[in-house]
């Protein structure tokens, strides 16, 4: 009787096989081979001796330019999650609550640069932010400029662009949590004679924040390992720890180095991740994360 | 809600999400300006009128591979991502540990995506095999199957199980079962899974700029070499196609996914 169960287990568990599989070979152990890369000696040109050290650890956190460009990584994660939210916000509310043909066109024109690949976008934003380019045309046409900005190769630049990528993804975040609200609950409101922004404030933009958590979760991390827009538009100027890392991997070949960024990336997205799921699961948005 | 139709925009309101609107899609805009440039110097609004990009790519041989290696790769990864993930999806959903597997089968979505490329790369040189197409299939097939996953399993989940155990009771074997009662009642799940695969592994850099050599330049690696190094209006006439091939996609998508 035992044996049939455990049996007819195993015949239910066939559909994962392929997966699990797949996911063993092609995932589980090369993030296991990255986690012990980044305790093998470096030899050079890709090779490396597997004997044990944690100098490569030491070499990074003793690295004045590898703490600044990991500090800068950081801040410029959070600056553009939280910029993202306040020009999302407004979008995703019209969206969500303005029905009609243009809040649906909207919506489908917002996922347009999410599909396209990311250097596509990165590739028009670079058009448009020469010294030539239209932002500058514009900015001198109005005469508030009188010479052309550098914006090419700058942090603002990168900022720029950074930001306008990760807002489809903050928008459909916040558009779930916002369509996830009980209106019935604002209209009550309403009949008991609160106004329109006191009904905002106390009621709408708190219950929509596990959808705000759950964009900052997505951005952050989306920033955390953004290459293109630095290389593409900083010029090799601005560095992250995502650039970094394909520079190793790339041109210098120097794996643990790499593998021990790699892993401080992770870290850090997964310490978003781990305060995001605390938020979900806190009492006050009933646990209803997903 | 009829009434929410005749519901006034703010003023305020409407300029805020015209403003985000323009930030969001410009390049996009300005792409598709350029790439009908006559002259070679990139500027917007374009000089003249031509369509002398679009020939230079159609006679550009290097473009072409990039695109058409592109086309191959998102066309495999598409079918072998979507039968893995389907088959995974439907087995979380039969499975007593639902939450655990779901977890398992989405954690590279959860990790950053340059990570899992770079641990690939490693994999591939520690093993000391020569990276070819099937390394970044590879690698694509990582990346994609967590969304098909995910996309099925919601669609399993909603399907009513008893008419597949209905099925079972008058003798259809489960194989049969599955082909006749269960993959028809979550089509629309299919096809989304299938757009989606095919668009986000067609558009992927991150993962084959570390998986791909010179024999396998993708379409996205070409265009964000020579984005860096040397940027020519051939470069809009490509991602002007790209953004077309995109739009279409997801219109085709949005009608399976209203016919639910």
């Amino acid at each position: 009787m035992k044996k049939r169960i455990l049996k007819k287990d195993l015949a239910g568990k066939m559909p994962l096989l392929p997966n699990i599989m797949y996911m063993i070979i092609f995932f589980v152990i090369p993030m296991a081979l990255l986690i012990s890369y980044s305790f093998f000696v470096n030899k050079g040109y890709g090779r490396v001796e597997h004997t044990l050290t944690t100098e490569n650890y030491i070499n990074f956190f003793t690295n004045k330019y590898y703490i600044e460009t990991f500090i800068a990584s950081f801040i410029m994660a959070v600056i553009i999650s939280i910029l993202a939210i306040l020009v999302s916000y407004p979008i995703a509310f019209y969206i969500v609550r303005y029905k009609g043909f243009k809040m649906k066109l909207a919506s489908s024109l917002v996922m347009v640069p999410m599909l396209a690949s990311s250097v596509v976008t990165c590739f028009g934003w670079y058009i448009m932010l020469g010294n030539t380019g239209i932002i500058n045309s514009v900015l001198i046409g109005l005469h508030m400029i009188d010479e052309p900005v550098q914006l090419l190769y700058t942090r603002t630049g990168v900022y720029i662009v950074l930001l306008s990528g990760q807002l489809p993804y903050m928008i459909t975040s916040i558009m779930n949590g916002i369509a996830s609200i009980d209106e019935n609950v604002e209209q009550a409101a309403n009949t008991l004679g609160a106004n329109p922004v006191k009904i905002f404030l106390t009621i709408t933009l708190p219950l929509s924040i596990p959808g705000i958590s759950a964009g900052m979760l997505l951005v952050f991390t989306g920033i955390l390992s953004a290459y293109v827009v630095p290389i593409v538009i900083g010029g090799g100027k601005v560095n992250t720890l995502a650039s970094l890392i394909v520079n190793q991997a790339s041109t210098t070949l120097n794996w643990p180095k790499a593998a021990v960024m790699a892993l401080i990336l992770m870290v850090m997205s997964s310490v978003a991740m781990f305060l995001n799921n605390k938020l979900m699961e806190s009492k006050r948005f009933g646990g209803g994360g997903r | 809600m009829r009434k929410r139709k005749e519901k006034r925009v703010p003023i305020l309101l409407r300029i805020a999400v015209s403003l985000a609107l323009i930030y969001i899609l410009a390049p996009i805009l300005v792409i598709i300006g350029s790439s009908f440039a006559s002259v070679a110097n990139l500027t917007f609004p374009p000089k003249g009128f031509s369509l002398r990009w679009y020939q230079e790519y159609f006679k550009d041989t290097g473009w072409l591979n990039a695109t058409w290696i592109s086309i191959k790769l998102a066309m495999i990864a598409t079918a072998c991502t979507v039968l893995l993930g389907s088959l995974s999806a439907y087995g979380i959903e039969k499975s007593k540990h639902r939450n655990m597997w779901l977890s398992f089968f989405t954690t590279p979505l959860t990790i950053p995506t340059i990570i899992s490329g770079l641990a690939l790369l490693q994999f591939y040189n520690f093993l000391e095999v020569e990276r070819n197409f099937w390394a970044i299939l590879s690698g694509h097939i990582v990346f994609v199957t967590p969304f098909v996953t995910r996309t099925m399993y919601t669609s399993f989940y909603r399907f009513n199980h008893s008419i597949e155990e209905a099925s079972w009771v008058m003798g259809a074997g489960k194989v049969k079962t599955f082909l006749l009662i269960v993959l028809p009642a979550v089509k629309s799940g299919l096809m989304s899974s299938v757009f989606f695969a095919f668009i986000t592994s067609f558009s992927n850099l991150t993962i084959s700029i570390f998986l791909a050599t010179g024999k396998n330049i993708t379409l996205p690696i070409k265009i964000y070499t020579s984005a860096s190094f040397d940027p020519t209006p051939v470069l809009s006439a490509i991602s002007t196609i790209i953004i077309i091939i995109t739009i279409t996609v997801m219109m085709v998508m949005k009608h399976f996914g209203d016919h639910e």
